[in-house]
C-alpha cells in the first residue's frame, strides 16, 4: 500500500512538473493567439485589449499560471480562443471518438498483437516467424496517413464496402440502436485497422523477445518434464511471466492514442482530440492547447502508473524496487 | 475466417446504409466543407461557413441587390418595402407574414433589439464598426421600423440591411449577452429563415430543416446537411463514394476535377468569389517601420516585380480555368470589379528594364541583382494551411528568379504568419482578402494607416476618391474608378487573380441560384428536377 502512494504521489509530481514546463514552453511559441480573431476583420487597439483581459494575456505570466492551475483544480481550462467555447466542452466532444479510436487499437494491439508475438516466439527462426516479422515491420514502416488512403481508396472508393471518412453518418434520425452501432462500426473499422497495422508491430516484438526469454527459463523445462501439454507451458508458464515487460508498452501507447493519432484522423476526417490539438497548436489557441495537454499528461501519467501496478500484481518483485 | 469477415462486413454495410423502415429517404443535400462550425447565430462566429448556416435561418430586411449603392441595395426578405423619408431617414415596413420558427411573429421590436445590440462594440465585435453611421433605430408599431442615419450618404441601405441579420428579441433579450454563446439558444437557435435549426452532431454535421410554410415561399430542399471535413482529400473521398453530394472549393488541385467522372452524376458548378490574391509589398522595413523598406518603398520596384509576373500562368496552374485575372483590390464579383482597369501585361524585358533603371546590377555574377552592396532579395510570407497559396510561392519565387530576384518562401503557421504579418515583420507577404460587396470595406485594407493596412500603403489622393464615393448620392462610378486607377498605379501589392468558388454537385437541380456574397443563401428557391436523396 505504501508502495501505491509513493507512487501515485511521484505521478502527481510528475504531472505538475510536466504542465509546469508546457505552460510556458506554449508560451514561448512565436505567434500571437489573438491574430486568428482578426483573420478576416481587423480588430481596434481596444478590442484586443479586451480580448487581452478576456483571456488574461495582460497578465505576467506568472499569474497567468497561477490563474491556470487554479482553474484546472476546478477543471476549468478557460475558453478556447479560437471557438469562442469552454475548453472543457470542446474536449469532451471529441474524447469519445478518440477513446473508441484508442481503446480499438489498444485492443487490437494487446491481443491480436501479444498473440501473434507468441506465435512468432513458438516458432523462431520458421517461416511464419519471418513472415509475420517483414508484414509486421512493413506495417511499421508504412506512413499512417499513406495506408490510410490506400484503404479508403479500396475500401470505400473503390469497393463502397466502407465509408470514406467521419465517425457517423447523417441522416440516421429515428433509427434503432442496431443501426447507429453499427454505423459506429462502419466507421471504425478503417481508422482502426489503419492505426492498428502501423503499431502492431511494437508490441508483437516485445512479446516476442519476452517470450523468447521466458521460454530458455529452467521453470519451463521443467513444466516440460513435469509432462504439462505445450499450452499449458505456453500460456500458464511462460506467458505469464513474459507479460510484464509488455505491459509497460501499454503506458506507453495510452498517451499516443490520446493525442497522437493526428494524420489517421486528418485522412479519415475522425474528429478527435489529435486534430483539435493540432488546431489549437497552430492557431496558438493557449486555453485548449493546455487544456488537450492537461488530457496528455493525465494520460502519460496514468498509463505509466497503470502499466506499474500491473507490473507489481504480477511480479511482486517490483515492488521491492 | 476471411470469408466470415467479409460476410460480416456486407451485413454492416447492408443494415446501416438502408433508409430507417417507414421512413421514406428525404430529399437532403449534404455538403462538405472544410471548417467546423458550432454557431451560427449571427455575430457569434467569424468563420465564412457559419456565416453563409446563418444566412439560412436567420434573415435580415433585405437581402443584398447586387449593388452597395442607392435604394435598391437590397431585395425584400423581412422587410416587404421601405420609404425613403428623407436623406437621412429610411422606414421599413415589415411582411405581416414573416414569423419565428417558433411560431411568434416578427416585429418591430425584434428589429430594434437586434441593430441595438448589432451596434455595441462589446457584443457585435465585427459588425459594430461598420454601423457607426447610424444614428437611431426606431420601432414605429409593431410593423414599421425606422432607421436614421448620421448624415446622408449613398450606402445607407445597404448598410440597414446588409450587416444585420434579425434576432427573436423575445428569446434573447433576456440572455446576458456574455451568456449568449454557450446560452441554450446558440445550442438551438430560432430564427425566421427558411431553413430551422435541426441537429448539430459536434465536430461531425450540422443539419437543418426546411420550414414548410416559410412566407416567402415553401423550399424544395428538406434538409441541408453541412458536414466537416478539414481535409481536402476527405472531403473528395466523401463526395465519390456518396458520403456527400456536394464538395465546397474542390480545387486546388486541379487533379480533383479529373477524379469526378467516378461519380457520373457529378458535375462542376462555379461562381465568382468575391476574394483576391494577391503579394503584399510591404513599404516600410520590416525591422523599424519608422523607415521606408530599402527595396520595396520605390515604386518602380514593385511595379517590376509585378510585370515581371505571369499572373494568367500561374492562376491556370493552380485553378485551372476557374480564375480570373485581377488589376485591383476590387474582386471581379462585386458590382464594382466592372469598373478596375485592366490587368497590367506580363512583360519580364520591361521589368529587367525597370530595375536596370533603378541601378539593380548583377554586379557579382551570382544571378541576384543588387545595388550598392545590397542584394535584390525578398522574403515570401506565405500561411503553410493554405494549399493555394504555396503553390502560387512556388511560382513566383522561380520567375523572379528568372529576373535576377532572390525570394525566400517562409511558410508559416496561420498564427505566425498572421503575428508577423500584424506589424509589419515582412517584404511580400501573399494574401488572400475576401471583400464585402461595398468599395468602402476595402478602406480597411488600403487606406492610410487603416489597422488592416499591413503593407503601409498610403496614398491621401486615393483615401479622398474612395470617401468621395462613399458619400456620393447619385453615381458613385467615377470616384471608384479613380480610386481603383490610383491603387492600381501605385503597385502597393502584385494583384494576382481572384479565385472561382468550384463546387462539386449532383446534375437535376432546378433553378439553381448563387449568390456570390453568400453562396448557399438562396437555396431555399431551388427545385427538385429528379435530384435529391
Amino acid at each position: 500500500m505504501n508502495w501505491l502512494a509513493r507512487r501515485a504521489l511521484q505521478a502527481v509530481i510528475t504531472a505538475l512538473m510536466a504542465l509546469a514546463l508546457l505552460f510556458f514552453l506554449i508560451r514561448s511559441l512565436p505567434g500571437d493567439p489573438l491574430a486568428v480573431l482578426s483573420e478576416d476583420r481587423p480588430l481596434t487597439s481596444e478590442q484586443v485589449r479586451d480580448l487581452q483581459r478576456r483571456y488574461q494575456l495582460d497578465q505576467p505570466l506568472g499569474a497567468q499560471f497561477t490563474a491556470f492551475m487554479g482553474g484546472a483544480v476546478r477543471g476549468d481550462f478557460g475558453t478556447s480562443i479560437q471557438y469562442g467555447r469552454p475548453v472543457r466542452q470542446l474536449v469532451l466532444e471529441r474524447l469519445p471518438r478518440t477513446l473508441l479510436l484508442g481503446a480499438t487499437v489498444l485492443l487490437i494491439n494487446f491481443t491480436l498483437g501479444l498473440w501473434l508475438g507468441v506465435q512468432q516466439a513458438l516458432h523462431r527462426g520458421r517461416p511464419l516467424d519471418r513472415i509475420l516479422t517483414t508484414l509486421s515491420l512493413t506495417g511499421y514502416a508504412t506512413p499512417s496517413f499513406w495506408l490510410g488512403l490506400m484503404l479508403v481508396l479500396v475500401f470505400a472508393v473503390r469497393l463502397h464496402w466502407l465509408p470514406a471518412a467521419g465517425s457517423q453518418d447523417p441522416g440516421l434520425d429515428g433509427a434503432g440502436v442496431l443501426t447507429v452501432v453499427l454505423d459506429r462500426l462502419r466507421h471504425l473499422i478503417l481508422p482502426a485497422l489503419t492505426l492498428a497495422a502501423v503499431s502492431i508491430a511494437s508490441s508483437m516484438r516485445y512479446q516476442r523477445a519476452a517470450m523468447l526469454e521466458a521460454l530458455r527459463q529452467p521453470y519451463v523445462a521443467a513444466a516440460r518434464a513435469r509432462g504439462l501439454t505445450e499450452g499449458q507451458v505456453t500460456w500458464g508458464h511462460a506467458w505469464r511471466s513474459a507479460l510484464p515487460s509488455v505491459l509497460t508498452l501499454f503506458g506507453l501507447w495510452l498517451p499516443i492514442l490520446v493525442v497522437g493519432a493526428v494524420f489517421v484522423e486528418q485522412v479519415f476526417a475522425w474528429q478527435g482530440l489529435g486534430s483539435l490539438t493540432a488546431g489549437a497548436a497552430a492557431a496558438r489557441d493557449y486555453p485548449l492547447l493546455m487544456g488537450t495537454a492537461v488530457l496528455a499528461t493525465a494520460a502519460v501519467v496514468t498509463g505509466s502508473l497503470v502499466s506499474d501496478v500491473l507490473h507489481a500484481l504480477l511480479d511482486p518483485r517490483a515492488r521491492a524496487e | 475466417m476471411l470469408r466470415r469477415c467479409g460476410r460480416l462486413l456486407l451485413l454492416m454495410t447492408a443494415c446501416s446504409a438502408a433508409p430507417v423502415a417507414g421512413q421514406a429517404a428525404p430529399r437532403r443535400l449534404v455538403i462538405a466543407i472544410g471548417q467546423t462550425v458550432t454557431n451560427v447565430v449571427p455575430t457569434l462566429s467569424r468563420s465564412a461557413a457559419a456565416r453563409e448556416i446563418s444566412d439560412l435561418v436567420f434573415l435580415r430586411l433585405g437581402r443584398y441587390g447586387g449593388t452597395s449603392f442607392g435604394d435598391r441595395a437590397a431585395v425584400p426578405e423581412l422587410a416587404k418595402g421601405w420609404t425613403r423619408r428623407d436623406s437621412v431617414t429610411l422606414a421599413f415596413d415589415l411582411d405581416p407574414r414573416a414569423r419565428w420558427h417558433d411560431g411568434t411573429p416578427v416585429t418591430s421590436r425584434d428589429v430594434v433589439f437586434s441593430f441595438n445590440r448589432a451596434r455595441d462594440p462589446k457584443q457585435a465585435v465585427s459588425v459594430a464598426s461598420l454601423l457607426v453611421d447610424i444614428a437611431a433605430v426606431e420601432a414605429e408599431g409593431d410593423n414599421r421600423v425606422v432607421i436614421r442615419f448620421d448624415r446622408p450618404y449613398g450606402e445607407q441601405l445597404y448598410d440597414a440591411t446588409y450587416h444585420v441579420q434579425i434576432l427573436p428579441a423575445h428569446l434573447v433579450a433576456s440572455i446576458p449577452p456574455d451568456s449568449l454563446v454557450s446560452s441554450a439558444f446558440s445550442r438551438a437557435p430560432v430564427g425566421s429563415g427558411p431553413y430551422r435549426w435541426d441537429k448539430l452532431e459536434p465536430t461531425e454535421y450540422l443539419q437543418l430543416r426546411s420550414v414548410p410554410g416559410f412566407f416567402l415561399g415553401a423550399p424544395a430542399i428538406e434538409q441541408m446537411v453541412w458536414r466537416f471535413t478539414t481535409s481536402q482529400e476527405s472531403r473528395l473521398n466523401l463526395l465519390l463514394t456518396g458520403g456527400a453530394d456536394v464538395q465546397e472549393d474542390i480545387i486546388p488541385p486541379t487533379a480533383n476535377l479529373s477524379r469526378l467522372p467516378e461519380r457520373p452524376s457529378l458535375r462542376v458548378a462555379h461562381l465568382p468569389s468575391m476574394g483576391v490574391n494577391y503579394l503584399l509589398f510591404n513599404q516600410r522595413a520590416p525591422a523599424d517601420t519608422s523607415r521606408p523598406h530599402p527595396i520595396l518603398a520605390d515604386m518602380d520596384v514593385r511595379r517590376a516585380l509585378t510585370i515581371g509576373l505571369d499572373r494568367a500562368t500561374m492562376a491556370k496552374a493552380v485553378f485551372g480555368r476557374y480564375a480570373s485575372p485581377a488589376s485591383s483590390p476590387a474582386p471581379p464579383a462585386a458590382w464594382f470589379g466592372a469598373l478596375a482597369p485592366q490587368p497590367v501585361a506580363f512583360d519580364p524585358t520591361q521589368a529587367a528594364r525597370l530595375l536596370a533603371s533603378r541601378g539593380w546590377k548583377d554586379s557579382d555574377g551570382d544571378g541576384v541583382l543588387d545595388r550598392n552592396g545590397i542584394p535584390l532579395a525578398l522574403t515570401l510570407l506565405v500561411p503553410s494551411s493554405s494549399v493555394s497559396r504555396m503553390q502560387v510561392a512556388l511560382v513566383v519565387q522561380e520567375q523572379w528568379r528568372q529576373l535576377g530576384v532572390k525570394a525566400e518562401v517562409v511558410p508559416l503557421e496561420i498564427a505566425q504568419y498572421l503575428a508577423r504579418r500584424k506589424p509589419g515583420d515582412f517584404d511580400v507577404a501573399i494574401e488572400s482578402f475576401t471583400a464585402d460587396p461595398s468599395p468602402w470595406s476595402l478602406l480597411d485594407r488600403w487606406g492610410c494607416g487603416a489597422e488592416a493596412n499591413y503593407g503601409r500603403y498610403c496614398s491621401r489622393t486615393a483615401d479622398s476618391l474612395l470617401r468621395a464615393a462613399h458619400l456620393a448620392r447619385r453615381d458613385p462610378a467615377p470616384p471608384i474608378r479613380a480610386w481603383l486607377r490610383t491603387v492600381a498605379e501605385d503597385f502597393p501589392a502584385a494583384f494576382l487573380f481572384a479565385p472561382d468558388k468550384v463546387y462539386a454537385m449532383p446534375s437535376g437541380y432546378g433553378n439553381v441560384t448563387w449568390q456570390v456574397e453568400s453562396p448557399w443563401q438562396m437555396v431555399w428557391t431551388w427545385t427538385l428536377a429528379g435530384a435529391g436523396r
